[in-house]
């Protein structure tokens, strides 16, 4: 009770959870029963951002500053914004929709992960005061949202060559979703590439060098050649389509360590330890 | 002649040879990341595979030169590679510590890098004079904001002060001057030696309130003689609250110590030694500045943008030669509103 009163954000949190695991009963039931739940899905999605946006007023009241620097703040915003892009992609591109499967329980795992760590605030370092951290982070987002939307895609599409997905199979042809995965893909290369020139512009000023090859920038580094591979490579190879889906797996799980592992695993500046 | 380098162009164009050269350029990052002094070689052989090998492709892959976009994007891939390496042999990194009211020194300059190509002599064109500086400080002693008022001479307005700090550094002959955490409290001495000579500097004590216990210098006087020299300042207040620091400390003395002998002077005392007289004069602020010199910075985040900005035409473009197939784009949504099932499309 003391720390829901400490933390206004945490119900608003927890709401959030509660509809993308309806958003995820309702996919998977969508496909056990073949039912239409789209409109289900939508609805459970808009409404968990809508609650963690209010979470993210709530804690930004609290705290005094954005969601930038403790692993709760971190995962929060994502849950936030990964569930926005993954909105309006389901919204704008309805081919994109059975990705919910695997996206939705993607964010359950997040809603587990945030429910164990302490909704305490930090200081936000004066190196935090640009708007360039604005440009980064958002840019940021985009590109893992978008890169969770092709990950959704190709799970689906790993998800019918097993057995008992038999209804997954009255989806698009594996060609048509494949040109769509990795067209989220060759758009999340443009945000990724974004996120990198604003980290750049923002560590000149912040920290006296564009570059200076820390763990965080290293690791972004890592995805975003992993990334410019997988795409160099399903252009000069005839990579199977099930390869090539498990490429975009890999390259998310980099880009996942990267963002969630990497700055709370190190004393970089990004920690805020300056 | 001419064929067989053709030849050699197409080999060298392979997009086959990309894919091992993103993979080794990888590898080069781990490994300058787990040991920085043996980053060059591990990062520059495959940049330079690299480069070659997108050098060959621009000049016989059809299928790039046949797309305005897409050249564009490699073109700008490969001038980012050559900005960033003569940026590299031509930048300078390094630190200056400056006391309240002394000007900007070249000499003082401890060098960190210099790339071979630095010319150090447009270091000594840099002028300006360290004015009041401030750093704010949350309960616990987190470090916030930073102001560091510097007097620039302006040819028309004459000596200006300026602020900088955090995210605004002071740019000067293409270098740029960052505050850092570094900065502490300077005792300024003056030695009036027996002969008549009359010099005054400032000894530096170690960062504050980092090293608040621990505020000792060496300093060795013109007469050749060594001194131990403590900053004898007020307790340290509670951290528990906000705090600045912004001021010398209203009580402060300093203690001289050489061979057995131990002194403690107050500001304005003088010392008597053997060759002169040695007067503590008052004591100031320092602060500590980090130096980046990178001069074509501003072009390397021109090509960097524009050619991101570039393959996002290229990719728009494909995209919009090759539309998804008819019945699933957003605007037969109301047709198809349930794909997860998508039985009934």
């Amino acid at each position: 009770m003391s720390s829901l009163l400490l933390a206004p954000e945490l119900p608003w949190l927890f709401g959030g959870l509660a509809g993308y695991c309806t958003g995820a009963l309702a996919a998977w039931h969508g496909i056990w029963r073949d039912r239409p739940v789209d409109r289900a899905v939508f609805a459970a999605l808009l409404v968990a951002v809508i609650l963690l946006a209010t979470a993210i007023t709530l804690r930004w009241m609290r705290a005094g500053y954005g969601p930038f620097l403790t692993l709760f703040e971190i995962l929060l915003s994502n849950l936030f914004s990964l569930g926005l892009v993954f909105l309006v992609v389901f919204w704008r591109v309805p081919l994109a929709r059975p990705g919910a499967l695997v996206v939705l329980p993607v964010f359950l795992l997040l809603g587990c992960w945030i429910a164990t760590l302490p909704p305490e605030t930090s200081q936000l370092p004066a190196t935090y005061d640009s708007v360039w951290l604005w440009v980064h982070v958002g840019v940021g987002k985009i590109f893992l949202g978008i890169c969770l939307a092709a990950v959704g895609l190709a799970g689906t599409l790993l998800l019918r060559r097993l057995p008992g997905f038999g209804n997954l199979h009255r989806l698009p042809d594996d060609e048509v979703l494949d040109v769509l995965v990795w067209r989220f893909m060759s758009i999340a290369f443009i945000f990724h590439s974004l996120m990198l020139i604003a980290g750049a512009v923002w560590a000149q000023d912040a920290w006296g060098h564009y570059w200076t090859w820390d763990p965080l920038e290293t690791w972004a580094f890592i995805t975003w050649l992993m990334l410019g591979l997988s795409l160099h490579a399903r252009l000069t190879f005839k990579v199977p389509l099930w390869g090539g889906w498990l490429m975009v797996f890999g390259v998310f799980i980099l880009a996942f360590l990267t963002f969630f592992g990497v700055p709370f695993s190190s004393l970089g500046p990004h920690k805020g330890i300056i | 002649m001419r064929e067989s380098a053709m030849k050699i162009i197409c080999r060298l164009a392979s997009l086959r040879l990309t894919l091992p050269g993103l993979l080794a350029l990888a590898v080069g990052v781990l490994v300058s990341y787990r040991d920085v002094t043996a980053s060059t070689a591990w990062m520059a052989v495959p940049l330079l595979c690299l480069a070659v090998n997108l050098l060959a492709a621009l000049i016989v892959n059809t299928r790039i030169r046949s797309r305005p976009a897409l050249l564009v994007f490699h073109l700008c891939l490969l001038a980012v590679v050559l900005l960033a390496t003569y940026g590299h042999l031509s930048s300078l990194q390094a630190r200056v510590e400056i006391t309240e009211g002394q000007a900007f020194n070249a000499a003082d300059v401890e060098m960190v890098r210099e790339g071979p190509w630095h010319p150090r002599q447009r270091l000594d064109s840099v002028v300006f004079v360290q004015g009041p500086l401030r750093v704010d400080y949350a309960p616990g002693l987190k470090r916030q904001h930073t102001a560091s008022q510097l007097g620039i001479r302006d040819a028309v307005a004459g000596e200006v002060l300026t602020t900088i700090g955090d995210n605004t550094p002071h740019i000067q002959a293409g270098y740029r001057f960052y505050t850092t955490s570094n900065k502490g409290y300077s005792a300024i001495l003056t030695w009036l030696g027996s002969d008549g000579v009359r010099q005054t500097g400032a000894i530096n004590f170690p960062s504050y309130p980092a090293n608040d216990w621990n505020q000792t210098n060496q300093w060795t006087g013109p007469a050749g003689k060594h001194f131990r020299l403590e900053l004898d300042l007020p307790r340290p207040q509670s951290f528990d609250r906000h705090w600045a620091f912004d001021a010398t400390p209203a009580v402060a003395a300093l203690t001289i110590m050489a061979d057995d002998q131990r002194v403690r002077l107050e500001p304005g005392e003088v010392l008597q030694l053997e060759n002169g007289r040695l007067q503590f004069e008052e004591v100031r602020l320092w602060m500590g500045y980090r130096i980046t010199y990178e001069p074509l910075l501003p072009w390397l985040l021109f090509a960097a943008l524009v050619g991101v900005l570039a393959l996002a035409w290229h990719f728009l473009a494909s995209f919009n030669s090759l539309p998804l197939p008819e019945g699933y784009g957003h605007r037969e949504r109301k047709e198809n509103s349930d794909v997860i099932t998508a039985a009934r499309t």
